[in-house]
């Protein structure tokens, strides 16, 4: 055979002219304003971005060995997360955070906690990462008592404070004041941290709480931008210099599945920042430029098949990496149903690092730019959000838009009708709704005994309050309640004056209550639009059907009273449940958030319901719910049904089972599914009595 | 504030950019620092820009692809029964392997037509494959017979290099036209130590004997390995589909090209053997960026475990998490336009087809394969490599770096997971794949208690 001649062959080429689409924003570059393509204008291939693992432990003293663990293998900053009793600005021994001192993060009832969590770390050296939004006097306030025992200098202390309280409003539920009276907070924190604390970042506009709460990417971006003009505006109103404090706001994304779409979210969300800012006539271009930390997704994991998870948290953390993040968290796969272990804990984090050291995607800047595709995403990422951002404006600002409680419904709007299409089977879940496993093996999970924690706390709290001079603290107390008051003076110098007089987190918060009020969002439960996104599924006509046929039996729907339990504020799961409970024609009463077992029973029994439905997330379920059921027994009410959802260890499903609750719906539950097991149960009981 | 989003920003042109990295660098090296060069001495540049945006003509069709389970045959009926297991959890095709002869129909049992079959046999025999085409006339099938492919593993052919063709080109003759009946087992290149610009040429070179069989149609199925170098293996499937065009285009033979693309074995390990979860997933996002029709992916403990359902699965929903949860099915879409990716595509297309045209002249893939050429340009690459990863410039996760000291794990080996060797003697020298982590694995096993 002859072999045919291949030397003549030549490649055909294009050029920029033959592109197929052209876009406004396509010839911006990185580390230059807008920033499109990144913040710096090498970005990883000189410095990759840092991976910052968030831990949680129970006891200052276990945060402090972790932390020192990791200083010594070379981290250089380190991540803060706080229990929910602290953020809600409760000290350990007071009776409504039972279930959840060391829950989720360290307890922190005084400088003296304070001083023990940073031992042997310098603080000049070190940057300090601190989750809190609620309770922040306190904490700053003890944080720079803790410098100054060390004897650093105010000027030397770097890190960041989360200090993002409208997004509290809007999702995450652990604000304590009314929205006005927390954004004075906010401002007086900026103009001091401004002031005198010129290395530290003094908020972290955080978009990723949103997403966890289930807005869509638009939505998160739009408003946590709007949080950031917000914002910008309260430091203004300060009489701050916009060059002195906007170079030191800082972002946060959730990072959703949708991968090219999440890719598009973070180069939208640089160009539009830098617009939002220079309308403030900045001299200094950092001022425009958006630096984030992102996180992937909890919310998209699932607790079945748990290993399907290390699948997904690699795509997420590809467009985050992909989008030009600053420093990352990649999640365990078990993440979705407890803190992670060693061993989750080390796949997560050599996600990251494989991706750093083995994929080569950090030798070129914004890799994807100029995808037609990816450019589309990303003009109309930026446009889409844009008109998201004049509506709130068109309300006054972020403010006041959250006094009306818009953008609340609207993530939630957004949360319920992703959830029906779960439900209905229209979006797949792989493991979940989808491709399901019939004998999942569980995995190892992490538990906390917080009994012990709350002990210790409160020992040492009542040796401290024995020792100090009470009429110092008193008097230290009264004058910052006088602040709050006259408005006058910065509120952190006055919360630092009573620290220093070993005045406690939760004395501080009361003195700004005195004046502020305790806030308590009224819960609206949305109607129609789960309905809407499912009517055509049959599970769910089933169960509407079963409740009717309830209802012609006993004369009056099914009413139920769905609660949280606890100081945790997620109250996404909740939310969903008593909208489409509610489409399903149940009668729905929801509580408001942070109920005492014993508010719980008697709400429960002034509405007349024959079920309670209690949701559980990091919350004591051990302690909370044998109250209630207490509770209940007093009443002779044992005919009222306890039904509980969340994640909870198989061994605390059984010993709840045990002592009278009826059903248990882990996550994952289909929402049909859970109403229709409730209503047999629920029939069945009846017929017995 | 205006509502023109993008107003009052300055364009920022491909030097200017440069000047500023430059200015940035305070005197350190430009091309030290920001530039970066691939095995093949392609330079990646620290950014891509419009100003010098070329491409090679790219398709706009839109690959949907298929997720494929590999099944190997032992016996008829429980290979039939895996098979079915897959595609009940998710697999719309199915890679039969066998080294013998089996029952085709207890085989295909309930396998419904709208499966795409793939076959990969380690035998040529002209009645067995004949019957296949018969029995597989319903269904989307690829018998992926490739001789050559033969004759670069085993170092022989089936039978002889003249029985060999004439059953190839009898049997390709009367193929069913539903069907694709050579296939391309360019993967082993990738899995020996190749680099990419070495597998594209080889595997057009391989191919092209085939074409100069003589025939004017020739359907091909290529058998991709990914490796984790991201956009190199999108830019390599993309430069080898534009190649394969311009070669058959030139040829005037019409080619339906089929990739169907699998994880690297090379990269993977032993120990923290659950990072080679994350090394597929990114493996098979490039695969479908690059265009594969049809992901074939592996468990992450494959190669020390024997088949088992738990691997097998995560490894199918990988690909079912990217379609359905991450919106990756169109996901070859993407890449057009991209700076940086058709840049690169560029590079690799022109540094492979160079490669062949060197090959071509030299006689062609099985002048080459006989003299060893081939064979020792793999060597050299992978000596390379392996050089690169004893320095540590070339890091495993979990192996030359971050170890695991606790992590054990003789008690769970169950397949010899190194290379094999079979010392017989051959017509040519076979090419055998090898992983990187072997040696420094083999050390750890030794030392485990």
């Amino acid at each position: 055979m002859k072999r045919r001649s291949v030397q003549h062959l030549k490649l055909d080429f294009q050029g920029s002219k033959e592109r197929e689409m052209h876009f406004e924003h396509e010839n911006f570059a990185a580390g230059i304003s807008p920033f499109l393509r990144g913040p710096y204008s090498s970005m990883y291939v000189q410095k990759p971005w840092t991976i910052r693992q968030y831990a949680g432990f129970s006891t200052a003293e276990e945060s402090n060995d972790f932390y020192l663990k990791n200083l010594k293998a070379g981290q250089k900053g380190l991540s803060v997360a706080f229990d929910l009793a602290t953020h809600r600005g409760y000290d350990s021994d007071h009776e409504r955070v039972q279930g959840d001192v060391g829950k989720a993060g360290v307890a922190i009832d005084s400088v003296e906690d304070m001083t023990l969590l940073f031992e042997n770390i310098p603080l000049d050296k070190i940057s300090v990462s601190m989750t809190m939004n609620g309770a922040v006097l306190p904490i700053m306030a003890f944080y720079i008592l803790a410098a100054e025992e060390q004897g650093v200098n105010l000027q030397d202390l770097s890190g960041t404070i989360q200090n993002d309280i409208l997004k509290e409003f809007m999702v995450r539920n652990t604000y304590i004041y009314p929205p006005t009276k927390s954004m004075k907070i906010v401002s007086d924190i900026i103009e001091y941290t401004t002031k005198k604390m010129p290395k530290y970042n003094s908020i972290s506009i955080s978009g990723y709480h949103m997403h966890e709460a289930g807005a869509t990417p638009e939505i998160e971006l739009a408003y946590t931008l709007a949080d950031g003009l917000e914002y910008i505006r309260t430091g203004l109103r300060a009489g701050l210099n916009i060059d002195d404090f906007a170079p030191r706001l800082s972002f946060f994304w959730g990072i959703g599945m949708d991968h090219y779409k999440e890719i598009a979210k973070l180069r939208a969300a640089r160009i539009l920042w830098s617009k939002i800012v220079k309308q403030f006539n900045p001299k200094n271009s950092n001022s425009l430029r958006l630096r984030t930390h992102c996180q992937t997704s909890g919310w998209s994991l699932t607790a079945q098949a748990p290993f399907n998870n290390v699948a997904r948290t690699t795509i997420e953390a590809m467009s985050a990496i992909f989008g030009g993040t600053q420093s990352l968290h990649t999640n365990a796969l078990d993440e979705a149903l407890s803190l992670p272990t060693d061993f989750s804990a080390r796949i997560a984090r050599n996600t990251q690092i494989y991706l750093q050291d083995e994929t080569q995607i950090t030798n070129t800047v914004d890799p994807w730019a100029g995808s037609y595709h990816v450019e589309t995403l990303t003009e109309d990422m930026a446009k889409n959000a844009w008109k998201l951002i004049q509506e709130i404006e068109n309300l006054g600002g972020m403010t006041k838009a959250l006094e009306m409680g818009i953008p609340k419904l609207k993530i939630e709007e957004a949360a319920l009708k992703k959830q029906a299409r779960i439900d209905g089977n229209q979006d797949l879940i792989i493991g979940m709704n989808a491709f399901k496993q019939k004998n999942t093996r569980g995995i190892d999970s992490l538990e906390v005994d917080n009994s012990f924690v709350r002990k210790t706390q409160i020992e040492r709290l009542q040796k401290l309050k024995k020792y100090r001079n009470k009429q110092r603290v008193q008097q230290s107390l009264l004058e910052l309640t006088n602040c709050a008051i006259s408005g006058k003076g910065n509120l952190l110098e006055f919360a630092i004056n009573a620290g220093r007089h070993q005045a406690t987190l939760g004395e501080i918060s009361l003195a700004l209550e005195k004046k502020f009020d305790r806030y308590e969002a009224i819960p609206n439960v949305l109607k129609g639009i789960y309905h809407k996104e499912i009517s055509d599924d049959p599970n769910y006509q089933s169960a509407s059907a079963l409740v009717t046929e309830y209802r012609n039996s006993q004369g009056e729907p099914p009413k139920i009273f769905l609660s949280k339990l606890g100081q945790d504020g997620h109250d996404r799961g909740l939310k969903i449940i008593a909208s489409s409970f509610a489409d399903l024609g149940f009668e729905v009463h929801l509580g408001t958030l942070f109920k005492t077992p014993k508010e719980v029973v008697q709400e429960s029994l002034q509405k007349n319901v024959a079920l309670i439905g209690l949701s559980s997330l990091a919350a004591g379920h051990k302690t909370l719910i044998p109250e209630i059921i207490k509770e209940l027994k007093l009443f002779n009410r044992e005919d009222i049904l306890i039904i509980v959802g969340g994640i909870l260890p198989r061994k605390d499903q059984l010993i709840l089972l045990e002592i009278g609750v009826s059903c248990i719906f882990g996550p994952g539950t289909k929402i049909s599914q859970a109403a229709k097991e409730i209503l047999l149960k629920l029939i069945q009981k009846k017929d017995r009595l | 504030m205006s509502d023109n989003l993008f107003d009052g920003f300055p364009e920022v042109s491909e030097k200017q950019w440069k000047q500023k990295l430059q200015y940035e660098l305070n005197g350190a090296s430009y091309s030290d620092i920001m530039l970066t060069h691939s095995s093949d001495d392609i330079i990646v540049k620290p950014f891509y820009h419009l100003d010098s945006y070329k491409q090679i003509p790219h398709s706009n069709k839109e690959i949907i692809y298929n997720i494929c389970q590999a099944v190997f045959i032992d016996q008829s009926n429980i290979a039939n029964k895996i098979a079915l297991t897959a595609i009940t959890n998710g697999a719309d095709s199915i890679l039969f392997k066998a080294s013998k002869p089996f029952d085709i129909n207890a085989v295909l049992k309930n396998i419904k037509n709208d499966i795409q079959l793939h076959f990969e046999l380690q035998f040529l025999s002209e009645n067995f494959i004949s019957d296949l085409q018969q029995q597989t006339r319903n269904y989307r099938t690829f018998l992926n017979i490739d001789i050559i492919g033969n004759l670069c593993k085993n170092g022989n052919w089936y039978h002889s290099l003249q029985k060999d063709i004439n059953i190839f080109t009898r049997l390709h003759v009367s193929s069913s036209p539903s069907a694709t009946f050579s296939g391309v087992h360019a993967a082993l290149y990738q899995n020996a130590g190749a680099t990419i610009v070495q597998q594209v040429a080889f595997a057009l070179a391989h191919a092209n004997e085939y074409l100069n069989f003589n025939s004017d149609v020739l359907n091909l199925n290529v058998q991709f390995s990914i490796g984790s170098n991201y956009f190199f293996e999108i830019a390599k499937l993309r430069a080898f589909r534009y190649l394969w065009k311009l070669i058959t285009d030139d040829a005037k033979v019409k080619s339906d090209l089929h990739i169907i693309a699998t994880p690297s074995n090379r990269n993977k390990t032993l120990y923290d053997f659950n990072t080679n979860l994350v090394r597929t997933t990114s493996e098979c996002m490039s695969a479908i960026a690059g265009g594969a029709d049809t992901i074939c992916n592996i468990s992450h403990d494959s190669i020390f475990r024997k088949r088992n359902e738990t691997g097998e699965r995560l490894a199918r929903n990988q690909n079912l998490i990217l379609k359905y949860e991450s919106n990756f099915n169109t996901s070859n879409q993407a890449v057009n336009g991209s700076y940086y990716i058709e840049a690169l595509t560029k590079e690799i297309s022109t540094k492979s087809l160079e490669l062949f045209k060197d090959i071509e002249k030299n006689g062609g893939f099985l002048a080459q394969l006989t003299q060893g050429t081939i064979q020792k340009r793999i060597r050299d690459a992978a000596q390379k490599e392996q050089q690169l990863f004893d320095l540590k410039k070339i890091t495993l996760t979990g192996i030359n770096k971050h170890q695991n000291s606790n992590d054990v794990i003789k008690g769970k080996i169950e397949i010899y997971p190194f290379m094999k060797t079979d010392p017989r003697k051959t017509l040519i020298q076979p090419i055998i794949p090898k992983r990187l982590a072997e040696k420094l694995e083999q050390q750890r096993l030794k030392n485990e208690t």
